[in-house]
């Protein structure tokens, strides 16, 4: 079974071409352009993991990470946290938790590399 | 001038001196005048028996006879004749039984004086015993002396022994006779001793008392005006006391004199000093204010001050406290009165305070200056300087720059992360095409495509750079300073250069120097920079080898490395380390902030960073860490 992956980015034409880039690898890939409709996704469709921008209008990528991990029922999910904000980005991931981000532009093999580590950890999780 | 005699005769030293001497003088005199008059007594007594002796060669021969012959008018005129000469007073005439058998004047009877008996002869002996004429009462207060001799009548061959003549003559006598001589000897001792009494005061009084109150009037009228005009004369000649006393006064008054002008001159200068200080204070174009420490108000200020808190004059600002002219609050927002209490009171510790002060004029307008305050003391006062500094036209330059600073580092922050987004997108969107992932593609179209690529990733480089060197320059730039040893930090950038460029991998010499000491370093930074200065290496030499060696220094590890290049321009060499200053052999990939952010990482390390190189032959950068 293919594993689902939701993007969220306010970045159209990034969110565009990573999601042909996650499909193109063989993933169940959703996008979703704004913080509230990419929680909506999360309820819905509860992926095995979550890419997001941390700086959106609105609700930004913090905000969605914390209402994951409020939900019981969601917070297990794997996120990646991506950020154009090479300074902050860092204290950002470890304030909210999240162990691996990138930082834009990224090389595609280093955004390969830590999804599939975090499959694996999640496999190894699950196991255990 | 004529001195004043502030003492009197009777007490003065003369007087003393005299009084002394003629005691002692009189003493003498008096004992020498006694002495002289016993002499002449005894001269007169002695020659008073001289005369009676002459009496008895005269009369002795004749009153030998009127006794042998019992004479009795022959003997009464005798001694008739001899009781009229002065020096005889009595003379009794004893026959050889020892009976009186004349007498005349004044006599003694067996020791006994008998008075002035009148003129009695009996040579025969009969009818009364002259003794019993002797009239005993009479008496008086002379001394009598007497002189004796024998009678005796040569006759036939042999001498018969008559009897015994006794003349006598008394003190009154000799009296009568030293009685001139007496009053000549006492009339000289007067006399002397007057005379002298008047010399010696009159050369007492010229040789001592003159100069001495001369001495002592100059003394008194001596005074820091006149000391060119006194001059002591005492006005004795010769070398003596006076005179020794004269030359040190003198002396002294010239010394006085010259510590006098000294002392002028000191004073002169001390005023010419206080008014140069005055003046300079005065016309300091930086304002100055002191203040007292006890009372906390100003006592002096200079022109510039009055101008720069923009009041009248001096006296507006005299009398009044620093919070006069201070705004109620300071930049951070402390209470004025409380900051200033806090710099005063670091002031008064000794130690100069250097500080900005955000002023008030009196008309509401801040302005600000950088005060320097310290304290001294002045008889016992301490006083505080305020040095100011309108530093407002500064502070507003700083203002603005920081404002302007700011401004440019939230623009490049800003700039960055929103180029970084699109170059993102870019970068993905072409990786995408170029991996053939949305269909094939000929060579050409892949060429073009790796371009794209090669640009991408150098402007997302450029980006970095920028970044990296705003935050260094903001000063925001953390380091992580750890003991390592710059061998192993060359050895990692060494494989991550081999990783990147494996065919320059043959041409990367390191020749390191082993057992280097370790230092303090920021690893991830010096690797940075070593991975800046190798990709430098390789970017400027398109062949040939790029040699890394580290060596040790006294004090510090010393990296180099040298490429083949074309090497450097002299001119460009300078500002080589500047931000964006390619040179003209410039290589087309690079960012213009790589050396810049080397410099700024190797400065923060304290190390010193530069490069060597000669057109034509290669450049070496070097590098030095301390230990």
């Amino acid at each position: 079974m293919k594993r689902r992956i939701l993007l969220i980015d306010d970045e159209t034409f990034l969110l565009k071409v990573l999601l042909v880039r996650l499909k193109h690898w063989g993933f169940d890939a959703l996008g979703a352009e704004n913080g509230p409709d990419g929680f909506l996704i999360i309820r819905q469709n509860k992926p095995d993991l979550i890419i997001l921008d941390k700086e959106m209008p609105g609700m930004n990528g913090e905000d969605v990470v914390r209402l994951v991990r409020r939900d019981p029922s969601l917070k297990q999910i794997p996120i990646i946290m991506i950020s154009a904000d090479v300074e902050n980005i860092e204290a950002c991931a470890k304030a909210c938790g999240i162990a691996h981000y990138l930082t834009k532009p990224c090389e595609p093999e280093d955004l390969l590399e830590m999804i599939q580590m975090q499959f694996a950890q999640s496999e190894h999780r699950e196991n255990t | 001038m004529k001195p004043e005699n502030p003492i009197g005769i009777r007490r003065s030293i003369a007087t003393k001196l005299l009084k002394i001497v003629f005691s002692f003088y009189l003493l003498v005199a008096v004992s020498l005048t006694i002495g002289q008059m016993v002499m002449e007594y005894r001269y007169q007594k002695s020659s008073v028996e001289h005369d009676l002796k002459a009496i008895q060669q005269t009369y002795e021969k004749g009153l030998a006879i009127d006794l042998w012959q019992l004479d009795d008018e022959s003997l009464s005129s005798i001694i008739e004749g001899m009781l009229k000469l002065p020096v005889v007073i009595g003379v009794s005439v004893r026959n050889a039984r020892g009976v009186d058998v004349a007498i005349g004047g004044i006599i003694h009877h067996h020791g006994v004086r008998v008075g002035n008996v009148g003129q009695h002869i009996n040579l025969l002996g009969l009818g009364k015993e002259v003794t019993t004429l002797y009239d005993e009462h009479h008496s008086d207060n002379n001394y009598v002396f007497t002189h004796e001799f024998p009678l005796s009548y040569v006759h036939g061959g042999k001498t018969d022994q008559l009897g015994r003549v006794t003349l006598y003559s008394n003190s009154s006598v000799v009296f009568q006779r030293v009685k001139l001589g007496f009053l000549l000897i006492v009339l000289n001792a007067i006399l002397k001793t007057v005379a002298l009494w008047f010399i010696f005061l009159y050369f007492s009084k010229k040789l001592l008392r003159k100069p001495l109150l001369s001495l002592a009037s100059a003394v008194e009228n001596l005074s820091l005006d006149n000391l060119d005009s006194v001059r002591v004369d005492v006005g004795t000649s010769g070398r003596n006391e006076l005179k020794v006393i004269e030359d040190s006064f003198n002396s002294m008054i010239g010394n006085l004199r010259n510590s006098v002008m000294e002392w002028e001159r000191a004073t002169e200068a001390l005023r010419e000093s206080e008014m140069l200080r005055k003046r300079v204070f005065d016309s300091s174009r930086i304002p100055i204010v002191v203040m007292d420490a006890a009372t906390c108000q100003y006592v002096d200020c200079n022109a510039a001050a009055v101008q720069v808190y923009r009041y009248a004059s001096r006296e507006d600002v005299v009398g009044k406290t620093p919070l006069a002219f201070s705004a109620p609050v300071q930049y951070d927002g402390t209470s004025s009165d409380i900051k200033a209490l806090h710099y005063i009171t670091e002031a008064l510790e000794g130690r100069p305070v250097v500080f900005e002060w955000l002023h008030k004029r009196p008309d509401g307008e801040l302005w600000d200056a950088e005060v320097h305050l310290l304290s001294f003391s002045v008889e016992g006062t301490t006083m505080l300087q305020f040095s100011l500094l309108d530093i407002t036209d500064r502070k507003r330059a700083e203002e603005a720059t920081t404002l302007l600073a700011n401004a440019k580092n939230k623009f490049i922050s800003v700039v960055s992360h929103e180029l970084r987004s699109p170059l993102a997108t870019i970068k993905e969107a072409t990786s995408l095409v170029r991996e053939e992932v949305l269909g094939p593609l000929n060579d050409e179209q892949k060429e073009m495509l790796e371009i794209a690529k090669s640009n991408i990733n150098r402007l997302g480089r450029l980006v970095n750079n920028v970044l990296l060197y705003q935050k260094i320059d903001a000063g925001k730039m953390q380091y992580d300073f750890l003991e390592n040893n710059i061998n192993e930090i060359i050895q990692e950038a060494y494989r991550n250069t081999v990783l990147a460029t494996p065919e320059r991998k043959e041409d990367l010499v390191i020749n390191l120097t082993p057992k280097l000491p370790q230092t303090r370093c920021d690893k991830d930074k010096i690797i940075q920079v070593l991975l800046n200065l190798i990709s430098n290496g390789i970017k400027y030499s398109d062949h040939g080898p790029i040699v890394i060696e580290t060596r040790l220094n006294a004090h510090e590890i010393e990296f180099s490395l040298r490429d083949a290049g074309q090497g450097i321009y002299p001119e460009e060499i300078e500002n080589i380390f500047i931000p964006f200053s390619h040179g003209r052999g410039r290589k087309t990939g690079g960012t213009g902030l790589g050396l810049a952010i080397c410099k700024e990482i190797i400065l923060a390390h304290n190390g010193r960073i530069w490069v060597e190189s000669e057109r034509g032959k290669g450049s070496t950068f070097y590098f030095t860490l301390p230990i």
